[in-house]
């Protein structure tokens, strides 16, 4: 046990605004604009939290794309170059991956088990364990069509996301092979926060493991479920900061049976 | 089929409200019939779905599933208590 006060938690790509005045509409950006400002909010958020020296003892949790946030606020990985992660993340699937028609989707009333089972044949994965009933999945649009009558799946119990590419899934391989090139010439330093990684899960101690998370995540489900469990083991935090931009992971903490101090940072 | 009555409608509203209460527990609010699930509540489709799999102990299974299958009909917080009001009422 290495317990932490506070987590900080980065959600991924999925918000419809960043909040402000005004609000930046991410669904009318290009992707790499809209995870640009996704990550930019969410540090500034992490920054002005952390502010405070009553407020340093903190481990931090990313999603998906929050995931890189998460190194820069645990001091892994500077701003600038995650933003070229972010970059490259979002534009080498155009580059590298054939053309398809891709859905990917937040399920709920679906055990993602089951619609595991339920894609054995499809070209569809489930890429995020959020929940009990609750899984992310992604495929050619074709078989998404085709899972949906073997999980009842309804017009309200699953929202489509704005993602293009197959992230997740072993499809992303050239992709994590180039961001791998690229993270080798970075300085990537010890995270100096406790840091946890969906990919596993697991704990981020070192540059390489840091390293290594960004590139496997890539290929690799969001084990969400999972991973609340061990940061709850392992941290005991008293409470849980959302990031933004739309503290979109609430749900699952409850979904999960946590019981705890969850809001926004 | 009989017509609800208030105190079913009564009962159903307060049952929503602490549902409610769980999904948005940062977002304090008296449910009202006229409130917009969308513009007033800002509950998108997944929430609506949270909300009502919340009851599913308090309700027989074949209600929750007929209000969620028309869920993407209802539009406000009166027509969600009526849904759960006619689906128990066909119930028995």
């Amino acid at each position: 046990m290495d317990p932490v006060d506070t987590v900080l938690v980065f959600e991924g790509q999925g918000a419809k605004e960043v909040p402000g005045d005004p609000p930046v509409d991410l669904f009318a950006l290009a992707p790499v604009d809209a995870q640009t400002a996704i990550v930019r909010h969410q540090l500034a958020r992490a920054r002005s939290w952390l502010s405070d020296p009553d407020r340093s003892d903190v481990g931090v949790l990313g999603q998906s794309l929050g995931e890189l946030t998460a190194l820069v606020v645990a001091g892994a990985v500077d701003e600038d170059d995650a933003l070229t992660l972010v970059r490259l993340r979002a534009e080498l699937p155009a580059a590298l991956l054939e053309p398809r028609d891709w859905t990917m989707a937040s399920l709920t009333r679906v055990a993602p088990a089951d619609a595991e089972a339920a894609a054995e044949d499809l070209a569809l994965w489930v890429i995020g364990w959020n929940g009990p009933a609750d899984c992310i999945v992604v495929g050619e649009t074709e078989a998404f069509e085709a899972l949906k009558p073997r999980v009842r799946l309804r017009p309200s119990t699953y929202r489509t996301l704005p993602v293009v590419h197959p992230y997740h899934t072993p499809l992303m391989q050239p992709v994590a092979d180039e961001m791998a090139e690229t993270l080798a010439g970075m300085d990537v330093r010890d995270p100096t926060l406790p840091v946890l990684s969906p990919t596993g899960p697991r704990a981020v101690t070192t540059a390489d493991e840091a390293r290594a998370v960004v590139v496997e995540a890539l290929v690799s489900p969001v084990s969400w479920t999972a991973t609340l469990a061990f940061a709850v083991a392992r941290w005991a935090p008293t409470r849980w900061r959302e990031c933004g931009p739309s503290a979109s992971l609430y749900r699952f903490a409850w979904k999960n049976g946590l019981d705890t101090d969850w809001g926004e940072a | 089929m009989t017509p609800p009555t208030t105190s079913d409608t009564d009962d159903i509203l307060a049952k929503l409200q602490r549902a409610y209460d769980q999904v948005k527990p940062d977002e304090p609010h008296t449910l009202a019939v006229g409130d917009r699930l969308v513009d007033d509540l800002e509950l998108d489709s997944l929430d609506l779905i949270d909300v009502v799999s919340i009851l599913e102990d308090e309700f027989d299974p074949d209600v929750v599933d007929q209000v969620i299958d028309s869920a993407a009909e209802i539009e406000t917080v009166g027509q969600l208590v009526d849904r759960f009001a006619t689906a128990s009422a066909d119930a028995g």
